[in-house]
């Protein structure tokens, strides 16, 4: 009754929130959102490129994944790096030689990982320089140690492990994996991703 | 099973403190409803807002306050029991549904109520707001996230930045 038709909403001025209320909001999203959003201003662009933001998002994913690893019942595979993608239910045991430097309880699992999902998309939202120096193809998987500052990524064509500091943003080859498989959450059976095969 | 008397409120008149708003409003409620401010509690536990004093609270406008204050006469009960561990599933069911129909606001009121749950620490209702604006960009292509959020149209150069990466990351846009 008392709106007019006419006004022109894109006028407003952008909502000047503070930034640690922007976090809050964009921790919440899919990485794939995320992606998508670095074009929309400025402020989020630069708050989503920072490593300091990454490493918070993953944090969360983390507790969302501990959440979810509950109702997960895993009958052989884990051993190794383990990891979940969180949007498909589905669980990864990556290797079952793990390298020194990494002890293989909790801390070593990695935290997400995707066949060309969303997580991986988190690596592009880190910024490009990961997607080309590192995974070449978009259907590659990530992960992240919990409590370092480290995701760690594969990609099909090969079976290396990469291991990306988000401080200083140097990839190093970490292992190589000598087993991959993975459960759905309903059928509980481990497979093969048809790239690993 | 007799319950311990409560210390405060006698004659189970509960203790009740008056919050005053920007623009010089006065709100009395429980102080109950009001702890669930992390800002306001210490001054309510230290006996502050209670009497003629009351809070003043210069970063709220009375129409923000009267909404946040809804969200938090509805949550004290709960909060109280401690996140409410024998709360029926009645009970939850019916704040869920409070929570989602508290949010399906107009955008500048659910800005305001962001900036005031971030001020008064207002946990449940800060996460509440985020979900709620999360959930308005969640599946949207850049250029309706900025309708929706109010951003402005993007210059030639944004536009031209964004279309490249549409091409180069289209599954992203899927």
């Amino acid at each position: 009754m008392g709106t007019t038709k006419g006004m022109k909403k894109s006028v407003r001025t952008p909502p000047q929130l503070p930034e640690e209320i922007i976090w809050e909001i964009l921790v919440l999203l899919p990485a794939k959102s995320l992606l998508r959003l670095r074009y929309v201003c400025k402020t989020w662009r630069a708050i989503i490129s920072d490593p300091a933001f990454v490493r918070t998002y993953l944090l969360c994913l983390a507790s969302r994944w501990e959440q979810g690893r509950r109702r997960l019942k895993h009958k052989q595979p884990p051993e190794g790096i383990l990891c979940l993608s969180l949007w498909k239910n589905e669980e990864f045991s990556v290797t079952n030689k793990l390298p020194d430097s990494m002890d293989s309880g909790s801390n070593s699992f990695i935290l997400e990982a995707l066949q060309g999902q969303e997580l991986c998309l988190a690596t592009l939202a880190m910024g490009a320089a990961l997607h080309h120096r590192c995974l070449g193809s978009a259907s590659s998987s990530v992960g992240h140690p919990s409590g370092n500052n480290e995701i760690i990524v594969w990609k099909d064509s090969d079976r290396t492990l990469y291991c990306y500091e988000l401080g200083t943003l140097k990839v190093t080859a970490l292992c190589e994996t000598d087993r991959m498989e993975y459960q759905g959450h309903r059928s509980q059976k481990w497979k093969k991703p048809v790239c690993f095969t | 099973m007799a319950a311990p008397e409560s210390g405060d409120g006698n004659n189970g008149a509960a203790r009740m403190v008056t919050l005053i708003s920007s623009d010089n409003t006065r709100f009395e409620v429980e102080a109950a409803a009001a702890s669930l401010s992390q800002t306001l509690q210490l001054t309510i536990l230290d006996g502050g807002g209670g009497g003629g004093d009351g809070i003043p609270l210069p970063n709220v406008d009375s129409a923000t306050l009267s909404k946040v204050l809804e969200y938090c006469i509805k949550h004290a009960p709960a909060a109280a029991n401690g996140g409410a561990p024998n709360a029926t599933a009645v009970d939850r069911a019916e704040l869920e549904r409070f929570d989602n129909e508290f949010v399906n606001i107009d955008q500048s009121v659910l800005y305001s109520l962001i900036m005031a749950a971030h001020n008064l620490e207002i946990e449940g209702l800060q996460s509440l707001v985020a979900k709620k604006v999360a959930d308005m960009i969640k599946g949207k292509s850049p250029m309706e996230i900025r309708r929706t959020l109010g951003f402005p149209d993007p210059t030639p150069e944004e536009q031209a930045e964004m279309n490249a990466h549409m091409l180069e990351y289209g599954w992203a846009y899927e």
